[in-house]
């Protein structure tokens, strides 16, 4: 019997169009769980083989049997594989393994810290780094700015990246890009104080050498946003003259400017990488600086694989705004809130204490309403560190906000629907007198989510004699048992309001 | 880009690995449920195939040569699958019960005898060795050249022109042995 070529080749189609589902085999998972051989030595790294051992004891202790089936993964042989994941039932989307549950926070302030200059100094923003930090920002003191990169292995002892190169650059942002980092920032030459800085990235593979990446020719003057992914790196910013654009990155920073030409209702709060690509959030509906719409805005999420053809996703019950957007636990988590953006750059807008509304998603099209995280207290003035404050890397999400009490309150969550009280311990002695700087300062500063806590910076109290002021940087130190011995923040005394009139509508004293 | 991501998984990053697998799992999926044709099966091939590249992959020399050297591996994984589930299989021709409960043969182009000649293909296709299945799938369905298929299955290209025309023979050999 013969069989032609295109009798060959159909059935051969037919057989692969029975393809299954092809996330049945998770190589994120596979690289946790499998030791790499050494190619000099022709054997495995002990290393690999003892963190490969502590996985599997780990995951074991911490999420029983529904995770034996990865753990077997951990097998250094290939032959050994066939009973681990490639069921044909498998067919969900792969999640990470189980975020390790923590019990609380040990808050303690980090002394001895580098955070004092003669100026004013902010931190901008920060990422987590293996178990510690890197945190980034400025100096201003006078005409001159210096940028400021600060390092941390473990969260509580800290050092600073030195060079001459940092005295004329200023930090806003940094992601964790390919198999190093990225920085957005200014760059202001010789003379700052002429006026005449630009935007700038660099970029460094270890975290201590840096090197200048920024676009050439570009004139983009506002970074709004970015986001680092698979596909490159992502800004969103606007150029002298207020035309909003992408810039876009591949891995070797070669980079292609996209006009962003959204509708005029349209706000872009921010990008994040996820779903086919990218992932851009805000709201519509958006009226201008003077315009008050009274029907408000509605919160939407648009998707794009290439920053240029845009579209925009389903979003169940989308509230007033979304304002970030995590991925967690294997899904994607858009915060925001039910409040409506009535009056784009108003300023004297005082808003109210608000909820966190959250969302989810699998894929980044179809979002699901899944929770609502409720503000210690909605009345009007108690603003600040009333209002949550979420912080989250890939396995949690951790919100902050004073409680009724004045006492700080945590919150965990591991899908961003259900959410877990989390205590918070005085470690330091701390007491209830120092609570706003210490722990949740009304001015909030970045909080920066690690593996082994989370970092936040309190401002030092203001001294107009003092010719070096500086951060005061918080630890709070995760903890899986809580000790004995330390006690939760006492509550904050009551703040008296100064709104009321005095006694018998007499003037007030100061 | 494709280099740069085998270069970064080399040297150890596992963004640059899970991007470069989620490059060609697709494809990798096809071939292999092409070569096997059983679900479960062709998800251990993907298995294997993947912890065997995250592994070998510090001894890639060439990062240029890594769509062979996947194909290696991946063929290589099918036969180990297929080695170690040395197991029958029971299939069932689709004959229908008359109503007097005799059976009957299905009728020739009807939804019945594609599925009777679907079913004869396969179990003609699984009887062949998967190195004769693997130089046809990559030839007629993946379209790859006899000199890429010489450079995956590291043997020489006159090799793989006869194991071409060794496993088309067999396989025709096969499915007259079938229909009989």
């Amino acid at each position: 019997m013969t069989l032609s070529d295109d009798e060959l080749r159909a059935h051969l189609e037919r057989r692969a169009a029975a393809t299954p589902p092809v996330d049945l085999a998770d190589p994120a998972r596979i690289v946790a769980s499998t030791p790499r051989r050494d190619p000099a030595r022709g054997r495995l790294r002990s290393i690999g083989i003892a963190s490969a051992a502590a996985s599997v004891v780990l995951a074991i202790v911490l999420v029983g049997s529904s995770v034996l089936r990865d753990a077997s993964l951990a097998s250094p042989s290939p032959a050994a594989s066939s009973l681990a994941v490639g069921t044909p039932s498998q067919t969900a989307p792969p999640t990470p393994p189980p975020a390790e549950v923590w019990k609380g926070l040990l808050w303690r302030e980090v002394a001895g810290a580098p955070f004092t200059f003669p100026g004013d100094t902010v931190v901008m923003d920060g990422i987590a780094d293996g178990d510690g930090f890197l945190v980034v920002g400025y100096t201003i003191n006078g005409n001159d700015v210096t940028g400021r990169i600060w390092r941390s292995a473990d969260g509580q002892s800290w050092r600073l990246v030195e060079g001459d190169w940092l005295e004329t650059a200023q930090f806003e942002r940094v992601l964790r890009f390919q198999d190093g980092y990225v920085m957005l920032g200014r760059e202001s030459g010789t003379d700052a104080g002429a006026g005449d800085s630009r935007q700038a990235v660099w970029w460094s593979v270890d975290g201590s050498t840096w090197v200048e990446r920024t676009p050439e020719g570009s004139d983009f003057l506002n970074p709004w946003s970015a986001a680092a992914g698979r596909s490159g790196l992502l800004i969103y910013s606007s150029d002298k003259v207020g035309h909003k654009h992408w810039l876009r990155s591949d891995a070797d920073f070669r980079w292609t400017r996209v006009d962003a030409d959204w509708p005029d209702d349209v706000r872009i709060f921010g990008v994040a990488a996820g779903g086919a690509g990218w992932l851009a959030f805000g709201a519509t509906g958006a009226g201008g600086p003077t315009t008050m719409r009274a029907e408000g805005t509605q919160g939407a999420i648009w998707t794009s694989s290439d920053a240029v053809s845009w579209v925009a996703a389903t979003v169940n019950e989308p509230g007033g705004q979304i304002h970030a957007i995590n991925e967690v636990g294997g899904r994607l988590v858009a915060l925001g809130s039910n409040s409506s953006l009535r009056c784009d750059g108003c300023l004297g807008t005082i808003p109210p204490p608000e909820a966190v509304v959250t969302w989810v998603s699998a894929d980044g099209q179809t979002w699901r309403r899944t929770g609502q995280l409720e503000p210690a207290s909605t009345r009007l003035g108690e603003t600040g560190a009333n209002s949550p404050q979420v912080t989250s890397d890939s396995s949690r999400l951790l919100a902050f906000n004073l409680a009724t009490t004045g006492q700080p309150m945590v919150r965990q969550s591991f899908d961003g629907a259900i959410w877990s009280e989390l205590p918070v311990l005085d470690a330091d002695g701390l007491g209830s007198g120092g609570l706003g700087i210490h722990v949740f300062p009304d001015v909030r500063t970045p909080l920066i989510l690690g593996h082994r806590g989370v970092i936040t910076f309190a401002e030092d109290p203001y001294d107009a004699d003092a010719t070096a002021r500086g951060l005061l940087p918080q630890f709070g130190a995760a903890a899986k048992f809580l000790p004995d011995g330390l006690r939760p923040f006492a509550s904050r005394p009551e703040i008296i309001p100064n709104d009321q009139p005095c006694p018998n509508q007499e003037p007030c004293g100061p | 880009m494709t280099d740069l991501l085998v270069e970064r998984a080399r040297r150890g990053d596992a963004d640059a690995f899970v991007a470069l697998i989620e490059e060609r799992q697709v494809a990798m999926a096809r071939v292999a449920t092409a070569i096997l044709g059983n679900e479960a099966d062709v998800a251990d091939a993907l298995q294997e195939t993947m912890v065997a590249l995250w592994r070998e992959l510090p001894r890639l020399r060439t990062v240029d040569r890594f769509p062979a050297w996947a194909d290696a591996i991946l063929v290589n994984a099918c036969r180990l699958v297929l080695r170690r589930r040395a197991r029958a299989r029971v299939r069932q021709v689709p004959l229908e019960s008359g109503p007097d409960g005799d059976l009957r043969l299905p009728v020739r182009g009807s939804p019945e005898a594609e599925l009777a000649d679907r079913d004869l293909f396969d179990r003609a296709f699984e009887t062949l060795s998967v190195d004769a299945r693997a130089v046809l799938v990559l030839h007629h369905l993946e379209g790859r050249s006899v000199v890429a298929i010489a450079e995956a299955l590291r043997i020489p290209a006159g090799t793989v022109k006869s194991r071409l025309f060794a496993a088309r023979r067999d396989l025709e050999r096969a499915l007259e042995r079938e229909r009989r």
